[in-house]
């Protein structure tokens, strides 16, 4: 039998590309793993428990606190029902000293708000002498719908971090690093190779850890994994230390030792499996037809004036994330300074570098249960959709300024189309 | 003065390129200094300059000293295209044979004149006298030629030699990589944010400096690829300012990469913007497709060029080709290939230190020219290999002859029962 030239070429070309075929087909799918009912049902109990000092659930440590910023992770996680996001009563007040020594870590943290004891309750004097001794909960809002913030000497950043929602977090985790690197090159070869650039474009970069993962997860996705972020949630939030993360030490009192582990770790692969079993949010339309077309027009105008360019509408297999999961740069006027909140991994050599993110760097949130999670921005300073997106500046300037070029009822044809994006 | 070189007594010399093989007095110690021939010449482009599909190859195979025949043949070629040149006679009205009124049939068909008073046996002499001038003016010529060809560098035996090729065109090349850098660094400047049509299309005019450098950069490729396997040696084959040749060149060249290679190259491309870290295999994979994309692209550069026609720029063309003058060539291809994509992949990271000032900007040149001269190299490899390959089919088909001639004669010669 003679193998005719057209068999040839046909081996030629699966010759050719079987390596990368067979590549393809081992990248991971970026489906989540099936979440076990029984541990999600475990970590809900845990999710709802109001912890107390020296709490029953705790084997060996000392319960919730010393310091803490809420009793429960649904005292915060709660609006759209559990795992949502919070008011901006619920904010997290962060700091970070940069030492007049270069080459020094920066000294940074969380101003608690609440505390077991008296001798344990954390003030803005804990941070600088100079700053008044007040406490986070005594910062009242004065300006905007933010907490006050007292003038800070050089040198001293202190920000607050609004409760993000906690719903399709699964799929978040499950999503490849690969997917979010891609996006990354996509962005640079849409608008150009060169980074500088990117100040002005929608050039967005990948959050690197200095092991080589990529954050996907906190304002300046700073963590890695969803349990990883759990982990360090109970800890900064509640001060239950855990095996992944220790609990904080109250800011006056530096020789605090905790007497053991709050949780344990099945406990808290039970509170991530709860996490990761919260449905997705939904694009749920409106319900009369009018209103229906009106948000039509506006999801072609989220498209058109670049709304898009960042907060993707797919990402790999997630549909209706409306995120492309990177840092980008929001100018000046949304710079918020603050802590890693998670210990961050050592530096593996041979991994990508990692660069911390700049104080104007912020993750671009998941717009997905947007309309049921209010207030927005890092610190929840924007009441509604209109005032978020006039306030974007830096990478977002551009698509502000078209929006605010847009007809009123163009405008609200795009916050009609945001409205639809519901918790589920 | 094209020339420059220098005499045994150290002074500098400059010559023009018709005193090529000449010799010319030197100004300082007197002595007759034979003209070298020149580093760079300027290519001279054909429509078929190593024809590899249509005309026989021993048709198309360099002059050999054993080959009678050839010689033989190209000598009648040479007298056709020169006819001797006749004394002419002095005219005289009515004298001519053929008579007045057939100017007409004596333009179609030329008759000799008469013989002058001096009667037949002078002319035969003018006759002898020219055709002896003639014979010396081309042993002349001859001479001046094999002088010129006394090349400063021989042409190259094994594939390292190769790698002096891109050394010795290292000023060509490297203008075209400043050339490049400066191109490059000003359409990554001026690129457009979106690809909207309304922001792309006022960029449209920036293309033309890309088009023609890019046509350039071809046709210095093909001088390269087409003066190898032409079997030339001991000077860098450039395409001068021809714009035209440009011209066709860059088309040749895109058309080459469009009808093949293109397909691993944008598989290449997909898989690096999906693949997020690159781990080795990531790389070893974007080797291989980005190796296979330049062998594909300089193999159907080769069976364009050396079919003079655009419809042998395909792959299958280069198949073909390979199958014809042996996989000797393919593999020649496949490690030329790999050398060069391995120094510009190696390289790439220059692109993203775009704007880091002059360092930079160094860097990029540094790539350009890395690449040029891997690619230069391969194409060098590969033409002087098409010419090894051509010589030795044309001499196995020789050989085969030659078997059947003296098969033949055996017979005949063999008594018969």
């Amino acid at each position: 039998m003679t193998i005719t030239k057209s068999a040839w070429y046909l081996a030629a070309a699966l010759l050719v590309f079987a390596p990368v075929g067979a590549r393809v087909l081992t990248w991971p799918s970026g489906q989540p793993a099936e979440v076990d009912a029984g541990q999600a049902q475990a970590g809900e109990v845990l999710f709802h428990h109001e912890w107390q000092p020296n709490d029953p659930l705790t084997q060996g440590g000392d319960g919730l606190g010393p310091v803490f910023n809420a009793r429960s992770c649904v005292a915060c996680h709660h609006q759209g029902g559990p795992g949502g996001g919070g008011s901006v009563e619920h904010n997290v007040l962060t700091f970070v000293v940069r030492p007049s020594v270069p080459d020094q870590p920066p000294r940074q943290g969380v101003i608690h708000t609440f505390a077991a004891a008296p001798q344990y309750q954390e003030t803005l004097a804990h941070v600088d002498p100079s700053l008044p001794s007040l406490t986070a909960s005594q910062l009242q809002s004065t300006r905007g719908n933010r907490r006050a913030m007292p003038t800070v000497p050089p040198g001293i950043s202190l920000t607050q971090r609004n409760t993000p929602a906690l719903f399709g977090l699964g799929l978040i985790d499950a999503l490849p690093d690969r997917v979010i690197i891609a996006q990354e090159r996509q962005q640079r070869v849409q608008h150009g190779m060169v980074s500088g650039k990117g100040d002005a474009l929608p050039v967005g970069r990948a959050p690197r850890l200095a092991d080589g993962q990529v954050g996907k997860f906190g304002w300046k996705g700073q963590v890695p994994t969803l349990a990883d972020f759990v982990q360090a949630a109970c800890a900064n939030e509640l001060g239950l230390g855990n095996p992944g993360q220790a609990q904080p030490v109250p800011l006056g009192q530096p020789n605090y030792r905790p007497v053991g582990l709050d949780l344990t770790l099945e406990q808290c692969n039970q509170m991530t499996a709860f996490v990761a079993s919260l449905p997705r949010p939904v694009e749920r339309p409106p319900a009369t037809p009018a209103l229906q077309a009106k948000a039509a027009a506006g999801k072609a105008l989220f498209t058109k004036i670049g709304c898009a360019d960042c907060h993707t509408p797919n990402l790999g297999s997630i549909e209706g994330i409306y995120s492309d999961m990177l840092l980008h740069r929001m100018g000046s006027d949304l710079s918020g300074d603050g802590p890693t909140y998670y210990t961050p991994p050592p530096q593996v050599v041979k991994s990508a570098p990692s660069t911390a993110p700049l104080p104007d760097e912020w993750r671009t949130p998941p717009l997905w249960g947007v309309a049921d999670s209010a207030p927005y921005l890092h610190d929840g300073r924007a009441k509604t959709l209109h005032e978020a997106i006039t306030m974007h500046g830096g990478q977002g300037a551009r698509v502000a300024q078209r929006y605010a070029q847009l007809r009123p009822e163009e405008q609200g044809q795009l916050v009609e189309f945001l409205q639809t994006l519901r918790a589920p | 003065v094209a020339v420059y070189f220098v005499c045994s007594c150290g002074q500098d010399l400059g010559a023009s390129e018709k005193q090529v093989g000449k010799e010319i007095p030197c100004p300082a110690c007197g002595r007759h200094v034979l003209v070298p021939p020149p580093q760079l010449r300027k290519f001279r482009f054909s429509s078929s300059p190593f024809p590899l599909f249509e005309t026989s190859v021993q048709a198309a195979a360099p002059r050999s000293r054993h080959s009678l025949k050839t010689r033989q043949k190209a000598g009648a070629k040479a007298n056709e295209r020169e006819p001797v040149a006749i004394p002419a006679a002095p005219k005289e009205p009515g004298v001519s044979p053929v008579g007045a009124g057939a100017d007409e049939a004596s333009a179609a068909y030329p008759v000799l004149p008469e013989p002058a008073d001096g009667g037949v046996e002078e002319f035969q002499q003018a006759v002898q006298m020219e055709e002896a001038r003639r014979l010396l003016a081309r042993a002349e010529a001859d001479l001046a030629e094999c002088r010129a060809r006394t090349f400063p560098w021989q042409r190259e035996r094994y594939w390292l030699q190769c790698l002096l090729y891109p050394l010795r065109a290292v000023f060509l090349l490297f203008g075209l990589a400043v050339a490049w850098a400066v191109l490059t660094t000003f359409l990554v400047a001026t690129l457009p944010d979106t690809w909207d049509a309304a922001e792309v299309t006022p960029r449209l005019p920036l293309l033309m400096p890309l088009g023609l450098l890019l046509g350039y950069t071809f046709a210095a490729f093909r001088c390269t690829l087409v003066s190898a396997a032409r079997g030339e040696a001991g000077f860098i084959a450039w395409p001068g300012f021809d714009l035209a040749q440009t011209a066709w060149s860059g088309l040749v060249g895109l058309v080459c990469f469009l009808t093949g290679p293109i397909v691993p190259a944008v598989v290449a491309y997909l898989f690096w913007l999906e693949s997020g870290d690159l781990t080795w295999v990531d790389e070893l994979i974007l080797w291989e497709l980005a190796t296979l994309t330049v062998a594909g692209w300089a193999l159907a550069m080769l069976a364009a060029h050396g079919g003079g026609k655009l419809r042998y720029a395909t792959l299958g063309a280069a198949a073909k080709l390979v199958h014809k003058l042996g996989y000797r060539l393919l593999g020649i291809a496949l490690i030329g290939a790999a050398v060069a994509t391995f120094v510009g992949l190696r390289a790439l990271g220059a692109l993203a230190d775009l704007q880091e000032g002059l360092e930079g900007w160094l860097i990029l040149i540094g790539w350009w020219t890395g690449t040029l001269c891997g690619l230069v190299f391969l194409l060098r490899w590969l033409g002087v290999s098409c010419f090894r390959a051509r010589k030795l089919r044309a001499q196995r088909r020789r050989q085969e002859r030659n078997n059947k001639e003296w098969d033949r004669l055996a017979a005949a010669a063999s008594p018969r029962p």
